[in-house]
Order: C-alpha cells, then structure tokens, then sequence
C-alpha cells in the first residue's frame, strides 16, 4: 500500500467533501503539491502546518492523508491585513501553479523561508522574489544574468515579454513602451520602493498569466493597493 | 432495481449533506414504509418551505418575509450589525441567544482557491446600510481563518471613512478546553489577548 510521511507540510486549499471530509492540498517537503482527504471535525485551515502519513490503496488513487495540524503560521498576523493577504496569495498561487506530486524541496525551502520571515519588514520584496522563485519552478524562469541586447549587465532594468531576458536601461529605452519594467532589487541587492514591488508584481503576474495560461487568485490584485504598499 | 422514480429520489436525496447514495436508500425505504405519518408531511413541509422561504433583501437571511423577521422586529437594536458569513452563522448566533441587534450576511469569504473577489460579496450591500446612518457598530463575526480575517480587515477597510466602531469576537480559548490540546496558534492569540481579572 503506497505511503508516504511529511512534517510540515503547507496546506494551499482545504474545501468540505462531505460532513467530515475534506479534500486537502499540502505543499509537501518530498513531493511538491500533493492532494488528499482528511477526515475530522475540522477542516485544515490555510495556510496551517501539517504533519503526518499519506495513504492509499493504489497510488494514482487521491488517498487520505492521517496527521494534526502542527502550527498556525498565521496566528500571529490574524490583525495585519497586508500579511494575511499576501499569505493567501501565495498559499492560492501555489496551489492553481503547481503540477501535482512534482518535487520542488527547494520550492518548499524557500516558502517555508518566508513564512518564518513574515514579521519581517521587507516581507512584499521577498514575496515578489518568492514569485519569481514559482515561475522559474513550473518553467518560466526569467533570465537575469545578463542584457540580452549586449548591453550594460550591471544596468539592468526592463525584461523582455518575449524571451523573459533581461535588457539594460540604454538598449531597452527605445522600447520602453514594450518591454516590462524590471526593479532593480529582483536582480540584485538592492531596497524596493513600492513602485518597485508594483512593477515586480506585474512582472510575475505577466508571465504567469500570458506564457503560464494560468489564473492568478483575486486576492493578488489586492497585494497591488496603495495600502498594502505603505507600510 | 426499483422503480425509477424511487431512483430518482434516492439520487436526489444523495446529494444531500452526509447522505450518500446507501444512507439515501435506507431514507427512502424508511419513508416509504412511513408513508402517512413521515413521507407526506415531508413533502407537505418541503413544498411549504420551497414556496415560501426567500433571501432577505436587507441582511440576506432566509426567512417567509422580506424583510425577514430579524429586520422587522423593532425590539431589537438598529445601531449594531452582525456581519456574518452565512446563513448558518447567523442562525448559530441565533441560538445563542445573546445577540440583540441585526445581521449583515456577506454570502462567503475571499478565497483564492474558489475566485471569491470582493464582487461576489454582499459588502456593497453592507456600505450602502452603514452609508444609510443610524449604525454605531460593526461587529465582524467572520471565522479565525486566514481568509475569514482578510475578508474582515477587507471589510474595515471599505467602512474606514463612516463614523462607526469596526469590532471582532475575540479569539482564544474555547469553554471547556484545556490548554494541552490546544493548538499553538489559538494558544498565541490566547495569551496575546490576555484580560486582567479582578480589581
């Protein structure tokens, strides 16, 4: 009978099937996004940690998964809209990108990374470069080593929709109205203004959605408000 | 293999919550053998309760009258709504008994996963009963989840500019729990939210 164990797994969705069922989405540490049923009084929340065993009878079967929620990462932040939104989006996000039982450890290193660093003051840059983390797992990776037009490398400031490559300022100011902007912090070190967390967000979102074919949650748009980026 | 009628009931019935298609059949063989006293006052019930039961214009709660009877009834307090996220959360506040004011259901919460945006909420709905005036206060009664929370800071935000009090029920240790079965969050939110007892 297939099986296999996690601790600390991310649950993305959790929806009722029935009275005391839930289907159940982890990010798991071994095997990336994996589904199940869990059964009990309550539903997994979003967002939550859950440790424990999956099990079916054959393994293409959805399985159950047997286990307890092990930690609340979000209990902290239960008052802060700004982090509970992005909390969402990204819990919504991996859960409509990721293909299902595909490994992603260092995926999973680095959400689990974040999490751990939400009180943090610079939560959105990191969550911006998080998004660049997703794309580049489900092969939409941007390419940041280098001005594909030969310019500058250490001036790079737009990324090319068509090829996803990076172009510096002086090539790409001719095209400027069709190239999409690149903030400096994703590429190298360097702060993030919200204006920057603004163009880094619509980065992602392009990719995600024009070369992805993907759906971005609702939520997402929200992480774009002036409010959440005054902080 | 039963009559197709009786099919059909039985697969509408299984589509009810904790029914499936067994305990489906086992209701229906039940009703059938209790045709008199069960199955026709059922079917008198439901049909009574399917012509009549409509959405509340105002709050949203199902009720024979629209307005409903929460929104009618003058002896409760207009000054205070209970935003709520369903019916049945009203109706569980209901039972408790200790709420005296009125009710405001939003129909769900923010989802990522399902594509619930502010749209499909009744949170215009909401604005326009606070933008009306004689409202002192907003209570959010929305669930401890992460959605439920976004969905209720979303909703502070939206009546940040009216001159009302934005409240939350408090999070924390259930009646009768003990500590040691608690999880570590509601433990967290337990201890930051903390009261002085006595003097």
């Amino acid at each position: 009978m297939p099986e296999f164990k996690f601790d600390n797994a991310l649950v993305l969705s959790a929806r009722p099937l029935g009275e005391r069922t839930y289907k159940v989405s982890l990010l798991t540490d071994a095997l990336g996004r994996h589904a199940g049923v869990v059964r009990g009084k309550k539903m997994p929340a979003t967002a939550g940690l859950f440790s424990g065993r999956w099990q079916a009878r054959l393994g293409e079967q959805t399985g159950h998964f047997y286990g307890e929620e092990t930690a609340m990462p979000a209990a902290p932040f239960l008052e802060d809209a700004a982090r509970l939104k992005c909390l969402l989006c990204l819990c919504g996000l991996l859960d409509a990108v990721l293909p299902e039982r595909h490994p992603h450890p260092e995926l999973y290193g680095a959400v689990m990374d974040w999490i751990a660093g939400l009180g943090t003051a610079d939560f959105l840059m990191r969550y911006v470069r998080l998004e660049l983390l997703i794309l580049s797992a489900v092969g939409f990776g941007l390419d940041m080593s280098c001005c594909a037009g030969g310019g500058d490398a250490c001036d790079l400031a737009y990324i090319s929709p068509k090829t996803g490559r990076s172009v510096s300022r002086d090539k790409g100011r001719r095209y400027d109205d069709r190239l999409l902007a690149l903030p400096a912090f994703l590429w190298r070190d360097a702060p993030a203004t919200p204006r920057d967390i603004r163009d880094g967000l619509k980065l992602t979102a392009y990719f995600f959605i024009h070369k992805g074919g993907y759906k971005l949650p609702k939520i997402r748009e929200q992480l774009l408000d002036k409010a959440a980026l005054s902080l | 293999m039963s009559a197709p009628e009786i099919e059909t009931l039985i697969a509408l019935l299984s589509k009810l919550p904790t029914l499936g298609p067994r305990s489906a059949r086992r209701a229906v063989l039940h009703l059938l053998n209790r045709k008199e006293s069960q199955f026709v006052p059922l079917i008198a019930a439901l049909q009574e309760v399917a012509d009549k039961i409509k959405p509340c214009a105002v709050c949203g709660n199902m009720d024979t009258s629209d307005p409903c009877s929460i929104c009618r009834d003058e002896r409760r307090g207009k000054a205070q709504i209970c935003v709520v996220q369903d019916v049945a959360d009203l109706w569980a506040l209901e039972r408790a008994g200790m709420y005296r004011g009125r009710y405001h259901v939003l129909g769900g919460v923010l989802s990522a996963l399902d594509g619930v945006g502010p749209d499909e909420l009744k949170i215009p709905a909401l604005v326009e009963r606070v933008a009306a005036g004689g409202i002192a206060e907003i209570i959010l009664a929305l669930p401890a989840t992460i959605e439920g929370q976004t969905t209720a800071h979303y909703v502070a935000d939206k009546l940040a500019d009216f001159p009302v009090q934005i409240s939350t029920l408090s999070r924390g240790v259930p009646m009768g729990g003990e500590l040691d079965y608690l999880d570590d969050g509601t433990l967290q939110l337990a201890f930051s939210a903390r009261k002085k007892i006595g003097g």
